[in-house]
């Protein structure tokens, strides 16, 4: 790497990374991939030069590598990934953006694979990067997505560098040193604990071979020392102006995460750097647009008038629209296409900007004249992948991180809580019940939540805290087992879809599903029925909070077969099966008080009474007021065993 | 052979020797389609998971769009304002547009039908409204579709006799209103749709019927419903004896790949279905060898392309210019990523349009027989045991023996 130029008293600086068959000009961007692909597009419809680099984050496919002849023999992650031939692949141990990681030791951390929580140790992660070989790797590292305790951070900074060490002399033994370079991880400390690194990088083994910082943390805390390595900056920035501000502090390499969330979000990128000279009488320039406005829907022109992506050169702003509002997969392609050139250009354009020294100048006439965030979309994105979170600037919160409530009571009164929980915990061992005990089905409720919430968690730590507090070995072992094993039932209901509202398209898929999830909830639905809608807000509500049941929707044309057997006539309907078997049918509201602005509860409730639901959730319990209410003697008798 | 329409030409380029298999084109308002012809479905004016320019480069010569989604999203109006569906998807091949007719009835139990047209409860606000062959040509005149079909009276073929033929009539009267209401004869193309049900004498009176309307091309209808295949193969083979040589024939809402190759040796020319581009976004793989499901432990640990044969990008090596996308990747990307569906819908769609082509070719060549009996030992891996009874049978009609060397 080469500083090449400078642009003070800004760190943002120019400069150049050597690959196998390019250079990569920085500032730039890597660009995040989903399980190996850039989310949307198929090879055909990247440009190379627009996307050089992707970041694979190994725990989205290493259960699969693990088996594939690819990891077994000898192969490389070209082979396994469906990029462009040209494309540098960058492997790191975990997604851009990972779900909250959990614990660590000294020969691993923990990673969430797409068959659920497991372990990686660095001799597994150093023998991936040694079978697959991608251009760059990001050495295994320690950085919980909580803030760490005193004692862990020193150990952050040891855990780096002893993985990185084993690392460069393993792809030395392979002589592969020549083929993967190694960004060291850099991990999310204060400057304090990092002067360790200091001393190792005065070694000529790092002067050799390693070739950037990939930066956990603030790019603030990097010893100035280190300032001549290519700085990767993987914390999310979601707004252009986040990103100048990192390169401003002097990132080189940033992650294009808000290139994904607004896609998805159907925001069309319109910004462009150095922002246009334009008389605005105090008014701000919009950052995109959300292309699910109506008034796009005559629209002919292209999405940005003059941009050379391939949607803007063949399609219209109406047909985007439509797409997106039609839900067809063809919408989310185009948006993407065109947000990734304007991205490539908004770089492109910083580049010349540092260049010509007017870097600071450009980035406050940037402030001044775009909106500081994009426009709130007005619609859906498609269909949520299991890891996938919010993007707090685009998309409304859509969950409410029903575990910070929890949080706040353990904290707020430690001690008789935690004696409470000795108390109850005793009389679970006691009486031997089947049942997981009310703490561990907690924590798995908030496990199941955690992946559609983007915040912190301290989730585990505060298990593992509570834990902590009880001496009996045994019994901190099978709870943790207990834990485990919850856990691990979430994820297998995460993997079958569960948590999420989907909507499926035949018969068939509804009799697979039937088959293969013990619980499942079918909505029936017209999609411009008033009370089908109705019906899909309370279901979307509770399919999140119940994990363990699979809910979905299907429009009743798609399904004439068992609309007929089961002789439905009036929209909605909702079919419960258990275990394969149909337990119960609510036609319309009937069952429900026949009024349209029945509470969630009440549903809910209707639902546990034939065992749709295991329970009700915790955070319902503001909603208990109407299920009191609720004339059925059957349900008042149940409820008491729930109050 | 050929017939003369102003908005189609008609040319059979080559008959099969054997069977009534042939090889044609239909010259339409956007581009010439070669036949025996797949077209896939559009629904909402896209094919999901492909981008128009994609399907273009594929060689796909004629799209499907629904009438009834289009006319609710984004509805006539916006379709007037934009000057119509070409225009609104930047599509420059051909466009085919149902009446709107069939998923107003599979999809309401709740419509009831009458001599005006059919009636069913507004998906807008639940009052009831009226879909009349003079509404559907309307907006399908409106979507510019170069080939419209007939708004018809589907009922399901195991309906009993008495509403069949009722419903036989009614779709020839309708034909008439159809054709009355028909503004764009210029540009756009009317087709009729022969019913009938499973009736020989009832499919025999409507070919008839309808024929001496002379529209540009005729399709053959309410025949994708699960009935059983023998019956449906009879009925095609009567249909296809006395329709006109010199039109073309739709045998509507059929893809399976065995029902494609048998009802081409049959004499038909056009073919439609959901079931390639749904199925691939479920896993389904189609290849020469069978279907795939994706899902299947199995494949995790296959690096095999999904078919060696298969001229799409997904299956061509990456040193051969494709993507060489293995079946362990695929089935990682199978229901988790949007990208899988792309993958697999192109896949597919390559897929029927290669077998089409294939079928094309061999009919040129005259050695369609061969084809058929080659593609038949494939799909069924070499096990003759395996031939579904139906397909021999239909076969037979058309002089082709599959069980015989």
């Amino acid at each position: 790497m080469a500083a090449l130029n400078a642009c003070y008293p800004s760190s943002a600086r120019i400069s150049s990374v050597s690959l196998k068959s390019k250079v990569l000009q920085t500032p730039c961007f890597i660009f995040p991939t989903s399980k190996g692909t850039i989310p949307h597009l198929t090879p055909d419809n990247i440009n190379d030069n627009e996307v050089p680099i992707v970041y694979f984050g190994l725990e989205d496919s290493l259960d699969l590598l693990e088996k594939s002849p690819i990891f077994t023999v000898d192969g490389e992650i070209d082979k396994w990934v469906a990029g462009t031939p040209s494309q540098s692949i960058l492997i790191a141990p975990r997604r851009s953006i990972p779900l909250p990681s959990v614990s660590a030791g000294p020969q691993n951390i923990e990673i969430l694979t797409s068959s659920g929580l497991r372990k990686l140790t660095n001799e597994v992660y150093v023998k991936a990067i040694t079978k697959l070989r991608p251009e760059i790797a990001i050495a295994l590292n320690d950085n919980p997505s909580n803030v760490p305790g005193v004692k862990r951070k020193p150990k952050m900074t040891e855990r780096s560098i002893t993985w990185t060490n084993e690392l460069l002399s393993s792809l030395q033994n392979n002589e592969l040193t020549e083929k993967v370079k190694v960004f060291f991880p850099v991990p999310n400390v204060e400057t304090s604990y990092l002067t360790p690194l200091i001393e190792r990088f005065r070694e000529s083994d790092y002067k050799q071979h390693i070739t950037g910082l990939a930066c956990y943390g603030d790019l603030q805390s990097i010893p100035s020392d280190l300032s001549i390595y290519p700085k990767l900056f993987l914390r999310p920035l979601l707004t252009p102006l986040a990103i100048l501000q990192s390169i401003h502090q002097g990132a080189d390499i940033i992650m294009a995460d808000l290139v994904n969330q607004a896609s998805d979000s159907g925001i069309a990128f319109t910004f462009t750097f150095p922002a246009p000279v334009e008389n605005l009488l105090n008014r701000k320039l919009e950052l995109a647009w959300d292309m699910w406005n109506n008034r796009f829907a005559t629209d002919l022109s292209p999405l940005q008038p003059g941009c050379s992506c391939n949607t803007c050169q063949s399609y219209s702003r109406a047909y985007v629209h439509h797409l997106l509002q039609a839900r067809e997969l063809v919408g989310w392609i185009m948006v993407q296409q065109h947000n990734i050139h304007v991205f490539h250009n908004f770089f492109a354009g910083i580049r010349d900007s540092i260049k010509a020294g007017n870097f600071l100048r450009d980035t406050e006439i940037f402030e001044k004249i775009y909106s500081p965030n994009f426009p709130r979309t007005t619609g859906l994105g498609p269909r949520k992948r299991g890891y996938q979170m919010d993007l707090t600037d685009v998309q409304p919160k859509e969950n409410k991180p029903s575990w910070v409530q929890l949080k706040s009571e353990t904290n707020d009164a430690e001690t008789s809580h935690t004696t409470k929980k000795k108390e109850s915990i005793q009389g679970f061992q006691e009486s031997e019940l089947p049942e997981m005990d009310t703490t561990v089905s907690n924590f798995a409720d908030n496990y199941a939540a955690l992946s559609d919430n983007q915040s912190v968690s301290e989730l585990e730590e505060d298990l593992f805290a509570e834990l902590d507090d009880i001496d009996d070995t045994a019994y901190r072992e099978s709870r943790l087992q207990s834990l485990k094993e919850e856990f691990e039932r979430v994820s297998i209901a995460k993997e079958k879809g569960h948590m999420q509202y989907l909507t499926v398209e035949s018969e068939r898929e509804v009799m697979d599903i039937t088959t293969t999830s013990k619980r499942v909830v079918i909505h029936f639905f017209h999609p411009d029925f008033r009370r089908c809608k109705i019906m899909d807000s309370h279901l979307e509500k509770i399919s999140k909070n119940h994990w363990e049941t699979k809910f979905i929707r299907i429009e009743a044309a798609n399904a004439p077969f068992l609309a007929l057997k089961l002789g439905l006539k009036v929209l909605p309907v909702i079919l419960c099966y258990v275990d394969a078997k149909l337990v119960s049918k609510l036609i319309g509201f009937t069952d429900l008080g026949n009024n349209d602005d029945f509470d969630t509860p009440v549903l809910e409730f209707w639902l546990l009474k034939w065992a749709a639901i295991e329970k009700l959730k915790e955070n319902n319990s503001s909603g208990k007021k109407s299920i009191m209410g609720f004339k059925d003697t059957k349900n008042e008798s149940e409820d008491s065993d729930f109050e | 052979m050929c017939s003369s329409y102003p908005a189609l030409n008609y040319k059979i380029i080559a008959k099969c020797s054997t069977t009534r298999a042939r090889a044609s084109v239909l010259e339409l308002p956007h581009g010439p389609v070669e036949a025996p012809v797949f077209m896939p479905v559009g629904t909402q004016a896209s094919l999901k998971g492909v981008l128009p320019d994609q399907l273009d480069r594929m060689g796909c010569q004629i799209m499907l769009n629904n009438t009834y989604h289009l006319g609710l999203k984004p509805g006539k109006e916006i379709l007037d304002t934009i000057g119509g569906a070409h225009k609104l998807q930047s599509w420059k091949r051909n466009l085919l547009t149902d009446s709107g007719g069939f998923q107003m009835v599979s999809l309401l139990k709740l419509a009831t039908i009458t001599e005006e047209g059919v009636t069913f409860l507004s998906p807008r606000d639940g009052t009831p409204m009226l879909l009349t062959p003079e509404h559907s040509i309307e907006l399908q005149n409106t979507i510019g579709s170069d080939i419209m079909m007939q708004l018809d009276d589907v009922v399901h073929t195991l309906t009993e006799d008495v509403r069949m033929e009722e419903a036989m009539y009614r779709s020839i009267r309708w034909l008439d209103r159809c054709l009355k209401a028909h503004k764009n004869t210029e540009t756009q193309n009317l087709f009729c749709i022969i019913q009938g049900g499973l009736n020989k004498r009832l499919r025999e009176i409507c070919c008839k019927e309808m024929m001496k309307r002379d529209t540009p091309g005729i399709a053959i209808g309410g025949l994708s419903g699960g009935e059983e295949k023998r019956s449906f193969c009879e009925i095609v083979h009567t249909c296809t004896g006395i329709l006109p040589e010199s039109k073309p024939r739709y045998l509507m809402g059929v893809g399976y790949a065995e029902d494609l190759v048998v009802c081409v040796a049959l004499g038909m020319d056009m073919f439609d279905c959901v079931y390639p581009t749904r199925t691939a976004r479920f896993g389904n793989a189609l290849t020469r060898n069978g279907i795939l499901n994706l899902r299947n432990r199995r494949f995790k640990t296959d690096s095999s392309p999904l078919d060696t044969e298969c001229q799409c990008p997904c299956c061509i090596p990456k040193e051969k210019g494709g993507w060489g996308i293995t079946r362990a990747f695929l089935s990682s990307l199978v229901s988790k990523e949007t990208v899988g569906a792309h993958l697999m819908t192109i896949h597919n769609t390559q897929f029927q349009l290669q077998l089409m082509n294939d079928m094309r070719t061999s009919i040129i060549k005259d050695c369609f027989p061969q084809f058929v009996k080659d593609f038949f030992i494939k799909w069924h891996k070499g096990d003759r045991s395996t031939y579904p009874e139906w397909a021999v049978t239909a076969l037979r009609l058309v002089n082709i023996d599959l069980l015989e060397d």
